[in-house]
C-alpha cells in the first residue's frame, strides 16, 4: 500500500486504490442508502412494533448498535466519518442536487437561503442536545418516542435543506452532529489541502463553488484554509472537485487540532459549552442509568412530573452552571498561578478547557461500553424479531439476554478513563503552552484545570468501579 | 522515544492500579443472609456491603412482576417469581464493587434496574486516586515529548 507523508500527516489518498474509492460516488452512496434503509426500518419498528424497548429494533439497533459503533469506533478514529454516510440529510441532499446521483454541482436546487449569521455556531445544537438529554430516558426506552424523534429529525433535515443552502441542518442544527464535530477535533482522520498557496492562487475555487465534477463544499467550509476537523463532514466533495489534486485525506496526530499554535484559542465558547454539556450528560447518565438510585430513574422517566423537573434542573444546572463554574474557577486560578498576562482570562479558559475534548470522549466511550457489553445481546435477538411479534427471521430470536464479559467491564472503563485523563492532561498543557513561555509557569497554570479533570474522572471512577 | 515509552507505561500502571482487585482475605467461615426485594425498577436494598471471604445467601423475592437478578463479575443468575423466595449462594471472594441487575424484561426501565454489591475492603479510593495521579504524570510527560518534537 503506497502512502505519502506530508506536513499534516500520512496522506491516505495518495494510495491509488483508496483514492479511486474515495472519489467514486458509489461506495458512499451505497452506504448512505443502506443506512437510510436501516433508519426507516427502525422508524417503522418503533411505530408498529412492541412497546417493550429491548424487544424492538428501533431501540436496540439505534441506541445500542449504532451508538456503540459511533462512539467506540467512528468518532474516536474517524471523527465525522459517520456524517459522510448519515441518512438523515440524504433526502435533503438529493433534493438540492436534483437527483439521487447527480454529480454536477454547478446549479443547486432549493431556495438556497443563507443561515442567519448570529446562528452560525453551536448554540442551537447545544440547546437541542440539552433538550434531548433531559428527555433521553424516555427516548432510549420507548420505541414509539424514539421513532417519532428519528422521523422528526428526518423531516426537519429535509425542510431545512429545501429552504437553506447546503448542509445547514448538519452544521448548525443536528444535535448529534454538534458533539461529533467537537469530538472529531481529537480524531486522527482529516481532510486537508496539501499546499495552501496553491489554493490561494486558484481563482475558480471549485471546491467551494462546485463544478461539473462535484458539489461545492456541502458543509460551507473553504478547504483551502481548513485547519480543524469540527466543520468538515468528510464528504469528499473537495477531493472530487479539486482540479489541481491539492486535497488529501490524511492520518494525523490525534488531537493536533486542539494544540495548534496561534493567538486564537483551539476551541470557541460555544464548543467549550458543548464540552461542558457533554461531560455533564456523561456524569448524569452514568449516575442515573447505571447507578442504584431508583428514584432518579423514575424522575428521569416521568416527563412533565415534578420529580422530572427536578431532574431536568439538576441536569441543566450541572451542564450549564456547575461544570462551567468549576472550569472557569480553575482557569482563573491557573492564570494567576502561572502569572499569565499575554492573553485574557476568556482566551485562557478556552485553551485550558480544550482538554475536555479527549476527557469527554473518554467518558462517553466508557459509558457506551456498558451498553454494548451488557445489552448487546438484545440486538442479536431483535434482528430476527425486529417488531417483537415472535418472528424468527434469522434464527436468533431465541438468543437469551446474557451480558458479555461483565466482570471485565469496570476494568475496561477505568482503562479508558485513565487514558482520557492522561490525554487531556497533555492536551491542556500543550494548548496553554502558546500563552506561557516557561515550563514551570506552564505547569502551574495548568494544575487547577488538570485537578478539575481529575475530579471528574474520580467521580466517574466511583460510579463505575 | 523514552518519554513516549514512560508515558505509556505510566498509563498502563494507572489503569492496572485502578482495576487490579485488592488482595482477598482468607475464608473466616462467616455467612451473611441478605433478603432482597425486587420491584419495578429497584432492588431493596439497592446497595449491599459484605466483608470479602464471607459466604453470601441472597434471598430474592419480587413484589410486582417477574424479575431476575444477575451478579456481574460472579456471573450468577436467579429468577424471582412474585411471592416466591429464590436463593442465590456464593462466596464473596473477590473484593470490589459489582453491579447486580435485573435479568428478566420487566418494563421500559428494565435495562437500568441495577444494584451494587460492595465486597470490602477494596481500597477503591486509594486505587482511584493513585491511578489518576499516575495518569496525570503520564500526560505531563507526554506533553513534554510533543513539545520537544514541535521545537525540533
Amino acid at each position: 500500500m503506497r502512502l505519502r507523508r506530508t506536513s499534516e500527516g500520512i496522506e491516505l489518498s495518495a494510495n491509488p486504490f483508496l483514492r479511486r474509492l474515495l472519489i467514486s460516488r458509489w461506495p458512499q452512496w451505497i452506504l448512505t442508502v443502506l443506512a437510510l434503509a436501516g433508519f426507516l426500518y427502525a422508524i417503522l419498528a418503533g411505530l408498529f412494533g412492541t412497546p417493550v424497548g429491548n424487544r424492538n429494533l428501533a431501540i436496540t439497533a439505534v441506541w445500542i448498535a449504532w451508538w456503540a459503533v459511533l462512539l467506540l469506533i467512528l468518532v474516536p478514529l474517524g471523527g465525522r466519518a459517520w456524517c459522510s454516510i448519515c441518512p438523515i440529510p440524504a433526502a435533503g441532499d438529493w433534493l438540492q442536487r436534483g437527483g439521487l446521483m447527480n454529480s454536477d454541482g454547478r446549479q443547486p436546487r432549493g431556495l438556497g437561503r443563507r443561515w442567519p449569521r448570529r446562528l452560525r455556531n453551536l448554540w442551537m445544537q447545544n440547546a437541542g442536545f440539552l433538550l434531548l438529554g433531559i428527555t433521553s430516558t424516555v427516548i432510549l426506552t420507548t420505541p414509539l418516542v424514539s421513532a417519532l424523534m428519528l422521523a422528526g429529525l428526518l423531516a426537519m433535515a429535509l425542510i431545512v435543506s429545501a429552504i437553506f443552502e447546503r448542509r445547514t441542518f448538519c452544521r448548525y442544527l443536528c444535535p448529534v452532529g454538534g458533539f461529533i464535530g467537537m469530538y472529531s477535533l481529537a480524531a486522527p482522520l482529516a481532510l486537508r489541502v496539501k499546499d495552501p498557496a496553491i489554493c490561494a492562487e486558484h481563482a475558480s475555487k471549485d471546491c467551494y463553488r462546485g463544478s461539473e465534477l462535484g458539489h461545492g463544499c456541502p458543509w460551507m467550509v473553504y478547504p483551502g484554509t481548513l485547519q480543524r476537523n469540527a466543520a468538515c463532514g468528510l464528504c469528499m466533495e473537495c477531493l472530487r472537485t479539486c482540479p489541481l489534486d491539492n486535497v488529501a485525506l490524511v492520518l494525523k496526530s490525534p488531537a493536533s487540532d486542539l494544540t495548534s499554535s496561534g493567538r486564537k484559542p483551539p476551541i470557541s465558547l460555544d464548543e467549550s459549552f458543548k464540552a461542558f454539556i457533554m461531560l455533564g450528560a456523561a456524569l448524569i447518565y452514568s449516575a442515573v442509568l447505571f447507578g442504584p438510585w431508583a428514584e432518579w430513574k423514575q424522575a428521569a422517566y416521568g416527563i412533565g412530573t415534578l420529580p422530572w423537573f427536578g431532574y431536568a434542573l439538576v441536569f441543566s444546572g450541572l451542564a450549564l452552571l456547575v461544570i462551567p463554574a468549576l472550569y472557569a474557577t480553575a482557569a482563573w486560578l491557573g492564570r494567576h498561578a502561572g502569572g499569565i498576562k499575554s492573553i485574557g482570562w476568556r482566551n485562557f479558559l478556552l485553551r485550558s478547557t480544550s482538554g475536555l475534548v479527549p476527557l469527554g470522549l473518554a467518558a462517553w466511550v466508557a459509558f457506551s461500553l456498558s451498553f454494548v457489553f451488557i445489552n448487546g445481546a438484545y440486538v442479536i435477538s431483535t434482528l430476527s424479531d425486529p417488531l417483537g411479534l415472535d418472528w424468527d427471521l434469522f434464527g436468533t430470536a431465541a438468543v437469551s439476554w446474557q451480558p458479555v464479559l461483565s466482570g471485565l467491564l469496570p476494568g475496561l472503563q477505568m482503562t479508558v478513563l485513565m487514558i482520557g485523563l492522561a490525554w487531556s492532561t497533555s492536551v491542556t498543557i500543550r494548548a496553554i503552552s502558546h500563552a506561557v513561555s516557561t515550563r514551570g509557569s506552564r505547569l502551574l497554570a495548568s494544575v487547577p484545570t488538570i485537578g478539575a479533570n481529575m475530579a471528574i474522572i474520580l467521580i466517574l471512577g466511583w460510579l463505575y468501579l | 522515544m523514552k518519554q513516549r515509552m514512560l508515558a505509556v507505561i505510566l498509563v498502563a500502571a494507572a489503569a492496572s492500579l485502578a482495576i487490579v482487585p485488592a488482595p482477598s482475605p482468607s475464608d473466616d467461615g462467616a455467612e451473611q443472609v441478605v433478603p432482597i426485594s425486587a420491584s419495578q425498577y429497584a432492588f431493596d436494598p439497592a446497595e449491599i456491603t459484605v466483608q470479602a471471604g464471607q459466604r453470601m445467601i441472597l434471598e430474592i423475592s419480587s413484589t410486582d412482576v417477574v424479575h431476575g437478578i444477575y451478579v456481574d463479575g460472579y456471573e450468577l443468575q436467579a429468577i424471582a417469581d412474585v411471592g416466591r423466595i429464590q436463593t442465590l449462594e456464593f462466596k464473596a471472594d473477590s473484593p470490589g464493587t459489582f453491579t447486580f441487575r435485573c435479568s428478566v424484561t420487566c418494563g421500559p426501565l428494565h435495562p437500568f434496574m441495577v444494584g451494587k454489591l460492595h465486597v470490602v475492603p477494596d481500597y477503591k479510593w486509594v486505587r482511584l486516586i493513585g491511578g489518576s495521579a499516575l495518569a496525570v504524570i503520564a500526560g505531563m510527560i507526554w506533553s513534554q515529548k510533543r513539545e520537544t518534537q514541535a521545537n525540533i
